[in-house]
């Protein structure tokens, strides 16, 4: 009985070492865990000594465990950034080699993860299409929060284009969970995490969602958890995080659209606008696929910063147009060093292995 | 001929940890796998080098990486708790095991002669009379 509980408990301890030392022993190590319980059922020693024996057993993993994952971290960190060995393949039909820093997207992975920026751009650039061109009005106001007035301002289907890209990224963010949080899902992960920021600081339609406006990121995680059976998703996200910095880059890039378009479009559309909104997107839909098709480190942070260096570029150029040169250059700059602030995580990581190695 | 293969082994190599001192000498007669390694180092140790075996496996890789020691696999059909199966319900696995290769034996013998030659000199030094 207790065997089997410290056995499954290890088992969980097992799964946080790194992948790749996880397939050269952790089948070993689970093994000789095993045997090192089974050691303690020589006759003769008393139920309850045997059972502190065992349990000491564990805790010694546990207390040692820090230790023993720098070294594993190093040893492959040592091994370097090629393709994963085919061993651990079996978790989610093979997902587990998107968590590998070398290793560049899939086309059709790249369009998943660019699938969030089209979207969005496509959802409202048919909200302004539809306003300007058919003169239908909203049935909410997406500053104000206030109802408007026509034949869509029933509550019930209120906010239809923000609510309905919310629902999108929600479903990627479940999607994402399930499949061990790949490089792709971080897109969908930063537009929800944007959109709850966002619903979470206002009142709409008159209703303030305060702190339940995150209820929809944090129910399909939790979804994505019970449905996988195991904790092993989130493991893959700080996992993912800690080999590669610039995933979190991307979650942070996947803020850009919303809140460009949030903060420097009224939703009193003009044509410009919608002009403008388009080349946005197609702009960071593009630099999303360039950072999934990366191979590399540098190649992941200069498709990103890249596309906001055009992004300024065009801010200059614009302020002629519609003046709102020095809000849109101010915050793309701004932008720069938000993407860049996940990089101390790589500093960090470097500093952790530069010691651990020594 | 000590001073000699001295020269093959890098210094970074020694002085050895002394889990890893103890791994290494557990492995001085014979090929082990991970389990007899573990009780192995308790034994040699006197009890006072218990090795985890997340502590055990860094070791491992980490001196598999300097070609210290080398892996060989021995098919075996054990059930899933590693000993004999009795049952003819069988599950195959390769059961792994390690051992020194002769770089490695060289590295155990240069630390073994650094702490041999220490010994010397404190003997010397001391005398009869200890400390």
């Amino acid at each position: 009985m207790l065997g089997s509980l410290l056995t499954r408990l290890f088992s969980h301890l097992l799964k946080l070492y790194p992948d790749r030392f996880l397939d050269e022993f952790g089948r070993e190590m689970r093994d000789v865990f095993v045997q090192a319980l089974s050691g303690f059922d020589d006759i003769g020693t008393p139920p309850v000594i045997r059972k502190l024996k065992m349990a000491r057993l564990f805790f010694r993993e546990v207390w040692y465990f820090p230790l023993a994952y720098l070294e594993a971290r190093r040893y492959q960190f040592s091994l370097g950034t090629g393709e994963p060995p085919a061993g651990r393949a079996s978790y989610e039909q093979g997902e587990v080699t998107t968590t590998w820093v070398g290793r560049r997207a899939s086309w059709g992975e790249a369009l998943i993860g660019a699938l969030p920026f089209l979207f969005f751009g496509l959802a409202f650039l048919l909200d302004g299409i539809t306003e300007l061109g058919v003169h239908y009005r909203p049935a909410f106001n997406l500053l104000d929060g206030s109802l408007l007035d026509g034949p869509l301002n029933h509550p019930a289907i209120i906010l239809t284009t923000p609510v309905g890209v919310y629902v999108v990224c929600v479903l990627g963010l479940l999607f994402g969970t399930l499949k061990g949080f790949p490089r792709w899902s971080y897109a969908y992960l930063g537009m929800s995490l944007y959109f709850g920021w966002y619903y979470s600081n206002g009142r709409f339609a008159g209703v303030v969602y305060g702190s339940w406006a995150w209820l929809p990121s944090f129910a399909a995680i939790i979804l994505g958890l019970l449905l996988a059976r195991s904790l092993q998703p989130l493991a893959r996200l700080l996992q993912g995080a800690w080999n590669d910095w610039t995933r979190l880059s991307f979650a942070l890039y996947a803020f850009a659209l919303p809140a460009l378009t949030t903060v420097f479009l009224d939703m009193d559309w003009v044509a410009t606008q919608l002009y403008g909104l388009f080349f946005d997107t197609v702009l960071l839909a593009a630099g999303a696929l360039a950072f999934l098709r990366s191979r590399t480190i540098w190649g992941r942070v200069l498709s990103l910063q890249g596309i906001l260096l055009i992004l300024v570029v065009k801010g200059i150029l614009g302020g002629w147009l519609d003046g709102q040169f020095w809000p849109a250059v101010s915050f793309t700059i701004l932008f720069f060093s938000f993407l860049l602030l996940p990089a101390v995580i790589g500093l960090f990581r470097w500093g952790v292995y530069a010691l651990s190695s020594r | 001929m000590i001073n000699q293969e001295f020269e093959e082994v890098p210094p970074e190599l020694t002085p050895l940890r002394e889990p890893t001192f103890f791994i290494l000498l557990a492995l001085s007669k014979k090929r082990k796998h991970g389990y007899a390694i573990l009780k192995n180092v308790e034994t040699l140790s006197e009890g006072r080098v218990i090795l985890s075996t997340g502590t055990l496996y860094g070791a491992l890789a980490r001196l598999l990486e300097q070609r210290v020691i080398r892996k060989s696999a021995d098919d075996s059909e054990e059930d899933s708790s590693g000993s004999k199966s009795r049952s003819s319900i069988t599950v195959v696995r390769e059961r792994k095991y390690y051992e020194l290769t002769q770089f490695g034996r060289r590295v155990l013998e240069v630390d073994i002669n650094r702490m041999g030659t220490i010994l010397a000199t404190a003997s010397r030094e001391l005398g009869k009379e200890g400390i």
